[in-house]
């Protein structure tokens, strides 16, 4: 019996038998191959029982790390955030030195609205791989969300270099961020950038305008929202702008002319507009009509207080 | 087959109900734009304008102790947003904070104190406090640290010279008087603001005894309103955390503590615009903690400064009115 159990010592086995489980490196793999096929052909449901199988076996780390990484993949791409979260956030505890599940993680939590659970973890995949375009742009965003604003913009800065400033829309809420902190050099910078990439954009013409208007140049500001008008004749709330632009650039019956356009009636906005016009042009009765109506547009919670405001300050007179 | 023509009835009410969802959502996100538009460009307009041609905005921070750094990441969004800010008044570390900004000195570099603050071994001058050396030698402390930090920012200007009006508030110890300081070496205002009683020794200074303003006003609405300010902004970091005080010191902290919130429900009644950073959880003398309290200030002030751009401006609709 001992000669027995002396040679059953001295047999070979693969060493993971013993750390990891029962099953064999060949086994797992080919399981881990076939939750891969499962994950390209869009099967979740086989991708969650096949990774049941293989975590029944304790495969090693590795193999584990994969097939959450496939489930948690699915569940996003079946739009099923709290289940991948769920996943990932097992496997971001199983393994917090792997920057794709804290990627992910934050990806989540950013997206559903928890920036401040999203941005330590993005700064964990960045410590490792400070070129990752999609954690840069992942923690801008959830600075923003927080109002680290000059934070943001470093982070966003380094997004749209490593991308060769080749992605509009990123572009675009990089500019609009700058815009929200006041920064009129850097959202002037970057308009220059998505310019080169687009250069008929209306949405472009408009940050330009709010640019030169946080400068106070409102003549300018109402140039460019007209260039943006003539890129995209029916946005509403572009002539609006230009409204407002024009009143604010002393050329009061300029911006009547905009808000008495056909279409713009029943807009609460324009009879704002309308209302501090005339007042300008000296038409008070028309001034409080069209106040009066903006005020009663309750819709629009902000424009009707201010109209109700002049109102009841004598702005209407 | 009635099932089957149960469950088509059913889909068709789905969709019909996504597409009106959906169509409501997007109604909605086009209403908020033309808020948005008034508010953003009405707002450039009024940021720009000289002070004499809007409202004057004053800026009254409360007491707190540590927790009042927040009120550094509360000037940060309003700096980001452009909000003017022509006078401010402080109680206790919002004195503190107060007297810097007023000094000229940029948002950046008070919100490094706060990094830093770890470093300034401001917690030294609680963490000296011996109950049985307060009754042994029958004699009280002097807030070293704090006010070394005060004499090497502040030392050498007087309230009058500062960038911005200011006032802070102090109390008379032996009269129970509120005293608010408009005038004078800013050291010792703010050194007086400051001044927690019971532990640190009373503020000698012209025939007064001075101590913390935080015990008869801890938000200082009414002296930002003497300043001359037409609309008053509010930050308050009042609260304290659930856990019970362990030691006298700490007792004595958290009964000001309670007496600085009740005030401030009083006090803010008087604001036209009030921000409270959620900084309930950090104790007064946490200064360790004084990075984690301007987070709280900036995130919260973030979240609330288009409402308080909104209320800035219908406040100065007329006067925006008129300038046009």
């Amino acid at each position: 019996m001992k000669g027995v159990l002396f040679v059953l010592i001295l047999f070979p086995v693969q060493a993971s038998a013993f750390l990891f489980g029962m099953i064999s490196e060949k086994k797992a793999g080919e399981t881990l191959s076939a939750i891969e096929a499962s994950f390209s052909a869009g099967d979740c449901v086989a991708v969650a029982g096949l990774s049941e199988e293989l975590f029944r076996e304790k495969p090693s780390s590795l193999m584990r790390a994969r097939a959450y990484s496939y489930l948690g993949r699915c569940y996003e791409a079946r739009e099923m955030p709290d289940k991948a979260m769920i996943i990932y956030k097992l496997a971001h505890g199983l393994y917090p030195e792997d920057g794709f599940f804290s990627g992910r993680l934050a990806a989540i939590y950013l997206k559903a609205g928890f920036p401040a659970l999203a941005a330590p973890l993005f700064e964990q995949v960045l410590r490792e791989r400070s070129d990752d375009i999609e954690a840069n742009t992942g923690l801008a965003r959830a600075y923003a969300a927080l109002g680290f604003l000059s934070k943001a913009k470093s982070y966003y800065s380094r997004a749209v270099i490593l991308g060769d400033f080749g992605d509009l829309g990123l572009l675009k809420e990089y500019t609009a961020q700058m815009l929200r902190k006041r920064d009129w050099e850097e959202a002037e910078l970057i308009i220059g950038y998505a310019l080169r990439t687009a250069p008929k954009d209306a949405e472009l013409r408009g940050f330009q305008a709010r640019a030169a208007a946080g400068r106070g140049r409102y003549e300018k500001a109402a140039a460019y929202m007209r260039e943006g008008l003539e890129l995209a004749p029916g946005e509403k709330n572009m002539a609006l702008e230009l409204a407002l632009l024009e009143l604010l650039a002393g050329d009061h019956r300029a911006a009547l002319a905009v808000v008495s356009a056909p279409g713009m009636e029943n807009n609460a906005l324009a009879a704002l507009i309308r209302g501090m016009a005339f007042r300008k042009t000296g038409d008070p009765a028309a001034a409080s009509a069209n106040l009066t109506r903006a005020a009663g547009m309750k819709e629009r919670p902000f424009v009707a207080a201010f109209a109700a405001r002049l109102l009841e300050t004598g702005g209407g007179r | 087959m009635i099932f089957v023509g149960f469950i088509y009835i059913m889909r068709r009410v789905i969709i019909f109900i996504a597409v009106v969802l959906s169509a409501a959502t997007a109604r909605g996100a086009e209403l908020a734009k033309e808020d948005e538009i008034l508010r953003e460009l009405m707002w450039d307009k009024l940021s720009q304008a000289a002070p004499s041609a809007r409202p004057s905005v004053g800026l009254a921070l409360s007491g707190g102790g540590a927790r009042g750094f927040a009120h550094a990441g509360v000037l940060e969004a309003l700096d980001y947003a452009g909000f003017p800010i022509d006078k401010v008044a402080g109680t206790s570390m919002g004195a503190v904070i107060g007297a810097l900004y007023s000094s000229g000195m940029s948002v950046r570099e008070i919100l490094k104190f706060a990094g830093e603050a770890s470093a300034l071994n401001v917690s030294r001058d609680f963490g000296g406090v011996k109950f049985l050396n307060l009754l042994i030698t029958d004699r009280l402390i002097t807030p070293t640290y704090i006010n070394k930090f005060i004499e090497s920012n502040l030392g050498g200007l007087s309230i009058e010279e500062l960038k911005k009006p200011f006032a802070c508030v102090a109390m008379d110890f032996r009269t129970g008087e509120r005293i608010v300081f408009r005038e004078g070496p800013l050291a010792v205002a703010v050194r007086a603001s400051v001044n927690l009683p019971g532990i640190f020794a009373p503020l000698e200074y012209r025939h007064r005894y001075l101590v913390d303003g935080g015990i008869v006003d801890f938000i200082p609405v009414e002296s930002a309103r003497a300043l001359g300010s037409d609309w008053v902004l509010a930050s308050v970091t009042a609260g304290s955390s659930g856990e019970l005080p362990g030691n006298v010191l700490l007792s004595l902290l958290r009964v000001i503590d309670t007496q600085g919130a009740m005030l401030a429900k009083n006090g803010e009644r008087g604001a036209d615009f009030v921000i409270r950073p959620e900084v309930g959880a950090i104790r007064m003398t946490d200064f360790e903690e004084c990075a984690a309290a301007g987070e709280a200030g900036l995130v919260e002030a973030s979240r609330r400064v288009d409402r308080a751009r909104e209320a800035y401006l219908l406040f100065s609709a007329y006067r925006l009115l008129e300038a046009l």
